[in-house]
């Protein structure tokens, strides 16, 4: 009996990195990086976010934004505090998973990684610091600009549902920003998380 | 080059290098930082603008004012604010003055105007893009304030550093100085202890071999000198009286009798004691001894005002007076002096036998004269002196007929200067081991109406005839020029008058001949001063030897009979050479030419054995380890 189940567990594995492939948004050796640093269940969200993104690779790019913010907003809230001791923290997509804990920044970076991996034009994705007058807090919302001139649709952590931001009366814009339309990196959090994404930070 | 200097050259070369990477490090660090801040302040400028912006809802005239207001107040180059599709809604240029910075300045530092960019939004709209770009005037100023600061710095700490590694340098490389000065001063013949400690570990062995080297070489010349001296005793004193013995009256009678010598006429006077083995009978050896000690030194006395004598005991009872440069007529004073000391010592020492008494015959000698008949004609003397009492003397008289040709052979001179009829004789001086020709010593001979005068015949007329000088200055221009024309390789030694060098105005005459020489003269010649002239005077000689190297030419010592009673000076004058006649050092003994050559090669004199003319002389020289000879032997080798 424990023979045949081990022999189900090897199989499963070697299914698993057989699914794992050059092209995947995230290596086999981050994943790896990831089980050892924290567990099973850990490197299983990353082989899942793979084979998802893979799934949504040659769809709509409605369907891959809605796909992408509901895969991201299934992670838990916690603050940068709690979990880095930091005020304000910007974390990698990939520390963000691991941990399956984030804030409102963590969310949007994790979101417009994935969504330029999935070819979307950065030039339609901005990081947008809002005020949120509901709770009459800062907070931080992707949002995403089909033309230059149209109302961009906010993906927010808070509010699952993707709506375009005239819906969003609880949100009070305030700035945009997006770093690849920086010519040079010179964005303090923008350039660390940068410099963070490039070491692997996990 | 030096070691300082090398080590001095690398050490500076790194240490400028060094501080050229540090000095163009940090002002690369200081271009970078001011390049970022000035792009953080351009970002923060761009960010804080863009929400400005943000509350004029789109409106054109709003947004320009507010831009204006922000650019009036700022340090930017332009703000320029486009529309989404990149459309120029407004913009901002400011006017670039010319900069009071060197044009090569901005060259080098390349600095980049940053650009800021910020989104510009209204609510949820997005209204355009907001670019920065700052005054990188500012900046460049600020940068050649700083750059000139650094590099006058740069110049101030170059200096402080480079002197301050001078110092050390020559504090650590001291040793090495004082090192160098030892090996110039042993060539130079001169013994230097380092005595001061020597910090750096590394050359403490060195100096100390040094000092010990230098200790060594001391002591050869300090022996060499001393068993010179002594072997000079042995050989030429008469060890009861210390009076010179017949050898030494000898080698001094064929140095005196040699034609260029100034002694080369003078008195010979001879003493016998008589009947000596009636005074030892009649006192013992020991009084006898102590009398001629007093006698010897009495003598002494009698004849120190004399220049150049030679005081000799010949035998047990004879003794010997050599005065040169006096007519026998005026030494008759002289005579009767030492006649009467001697018969009142005799009386001192209570000698009243009818006996006992002193003889003493004189004659006078001349160049013409061979040694034979010099001690024939003051036997002769002596012998008539005995048929006299005790206390008389007898004078053998010169008959001189020299008179008579003077005004000839001043003529058969000058026409012989003028006609160019003196012929210049040079004689190969000869490595024995190489058989190659050292130099070649020269020598005059005068031919007039078919006759051919040898150089003895004529040169002690043409001193006495004071033309000595005319004849040196044919010689030396015929010599030098001569060869000079004929492009010649050859090293000349010329042989200068005793009697011309002694004179006192000896130095500006020589100084005015030699400046008949033109000085690119290329042919090199050796100066010949004899020993005795040296020895005389040694500071005038050392006078003359300065003036001659002064003129690029050198010096070496002939006649040289080991006169002196230290030999130091030989180290101080530093010769090439020393030429000694081969009759003296066939007479001296293998221990003393031992010592000479030993003594020499310590100096890196050369000895050289002049007149060698017979097979046999030149077998027994080698044997003697004579290496260099002059003479007709030379011919045959």
């Amino acid at each position: 009996m424990l023979k045949y189940y081990s022999m189900k567990f090897i199989l499963i594995l070697l299914t698993i990195s057989t699914m794992i492939n050059a092209n995947d948004y995230i290596s086999k050796s981050t994943i790896d990086k990831v089980e050892h640093k924290y567990n099973s269940k850990a490197k299983k969200r990353f082989i899942t976010l793979n084979n998802n993104l893979r799934d949504e690779l040659p769809k709509d790019e409605l369907i891959k934004i809605k796909k992408v913010n509901d895969y991201f907003n299934k992670v838990g809230y916690s603050t940068d505090i709690s979990l880095y001791n930091q005020k304000d923290y910007w974390a990698t997509p990939n520390e963000f998973l691991a941990k399956n804990l984030g804030d409102c920044e963590d969310y949007v970076i994790a979101k417009y990684f994935a969504l330029r991996y999935l070819g979307l034009n950065t030039s339609k994705l901005y990081f947008t610091y809002v005020r949120s007058t509901k709770f009459n807090t800062p907070h931080m919302v992707l949002t995403y600009f089909e033309t230059p001139d149209s109302i961009p649709l906010v993906l927010d952590n808070n509010k699952f549902e993707i709506l375009p931001a005239t819906k969003r009366e609880d949100l009070k814009p305030i700035y945009y920003f997006n770093g690849e339309l920086m010519k040079k990196k010179k964005h303090k959090k923008w350039d660390q998380l940068l410099e963070n994404i490039k070491r692997d930070k996990i | 080059m030096t070691l300082y200097r090398q080590i001095a050259i690398l050490v500076s070369f790194l240490l400028v290098t060094i501080l050229i990477s540090i000095l163009m490090i940090i002002f690369n660090t200081i271009i970078n930082s001011s390049q970022d801040s000035l792009y953080k302040n351009a970002q923060n400028s761009a960010t804080s603008l863009s929400l400005s912006l943000a509350s004029s809802g789109g409106d054109k005239a709003m947004m320009s004012t507010i831009i204006n207001a922000n650019f009036d107040n700022s340090n930017m180059e332009k703000i320029v604010l486009t529309n989404m599709q990149g459309e120029l809604i407004y913009e901002r240029l400011r006017q670039k003055n010319k900069l009071n910075i060197p044009v090569l300045f901005l060259n080098l530092i390349s600095f980049e105007a940053p650009e800021a960019v910020a989104q510009v939004s209204s609510g949820w709209k997005l209204i355009g893009i907001l670019s920065i770009k700052s005054d990188v005037n500012v900046v460049y100023l600020e940068l050649y304030k700083t750059f000139k600061y650094l590099v006058s710095t740069f110049l101030v700490v170059s200096f402080v550093a480079l002197v301050a590694l001078n110092l050390l340098l020559h504090f650590i490389l001291k040793p090495l100085v004082g090192i160098r000065k030892q090996a110039e001063s042993i060539l130079n013949n001169e013994f230097i202890i380092q005595k001061k400690e020597v910090f750096t570990l590394d050359f403490q062995d060195i100096v100390k071999s040094m000092n010990s080297m230098v200790e060594r070489v001391e002591n050869i010349f300090k022996e060499g000198n001393k068993a010179l001296s002594f072997n000079k005793d042995l050989l030429y004193k008469d060890h009861l009286t210390n009076l010179y013995n017949r050898e030494y009256l000898i080698l001094k009678l064929n140095e005196y009798l040699s034609p260029d010598n100034v002694n080369n006429g003078g008195v010979i006077i001879m003493l016998s004691i008589s009947d000596t083995a009636k005074i030892n009978k009649l006192f013992g050896h020991q009084k006898t001894d102590d009398l001629f000690r007093v006698m010897a030194k009495q003598i002494i006395e009698s004849t120190a005002h004399f220049n150049d004598a030679v005081v000799s005991r010949l035998n047990g009872s004879e003794f010997n007076i050599l005065i040169p440069q006096i007519a026998l007529v005026n030494c008759e004073l002289l005579l009767k002096e030492i006649s009467k000391e001697i018969l009142d010592l005799f009386e001192y020492f209570t000698l009243n036998e009818k006996n006992i008494g002193v003889h003493i015959g004189a004659t006078a000698y001349s160049l013409e004269q061979q040694i034979a008949e010099v001690f024939a004609s003051v036997d002769y003397a002596l012998a008539q002196a005995e048929l006299l009492d005790f206390g008389q003397y007898y004078l053998q008289m010169e008959d001189s007929t020299e008179i008579k040709g003077k005004e000839q052979w001043r003529e058969i001179l000058k026409n012989a200067i003028q006609n160019s009829q003196i012929k210049i004789l040079n004689h190969a001086v000869v490595e024995l081991e190489t058989n190659k020709n050292i130099h070649f010593t020269t020598s005059l001979s005068l031919v007039s109406e078919n006759r051919t005068y040898k150089y003895g015949e004529f040169i002690a007329l043409a001193m006495k005839l004071d033309m000595l000088d005319e004849l040196n200055i044919y010689l030396l221009k015929n010599i030098l020029l001569d060869a000079q024309k004929l492009k010649e390789q050859r090293v000349y030694s010329i042989q200068l008058n005793a009697s011309f060098l002694e004179g006192r105005d000896s130095v500006y005459k020589l100084k005015e001949i030699l400046q008949q020489i033109p000085k690119n003269i290329s042919t090199k010649a050796i100066f010949e001063i004899p020993e005795s002239t040296v020895c005389n005077n040694l500071e005038h000689s050392s006078s003359i030897i300065e003036l001659i190297r002064s003129h690029n030419f050198d010096f070496g010592i002939s006649n040289f009979i080991a006169e002196s009673k230290d030999f130091a000076y030989l180290k101080d004058l530093q010769p090439l050479f020393l030429k000694s006649n081969k009759d003296f050092l066939l007479k001296s003994s293998a221990t003393s030419l031992s010592t000479l050559n030993m003594f020499l090669a310590s100096l890196s004199i050369k000895l050289i054995a002049t007149g060698v003319n017979t097979k046999d002389e030149l077998e027994q020289l080698k044997k003697l380890d004579i290496k260099i000879i002059q003479g007709a032997m030379v011919d045959t080798l």
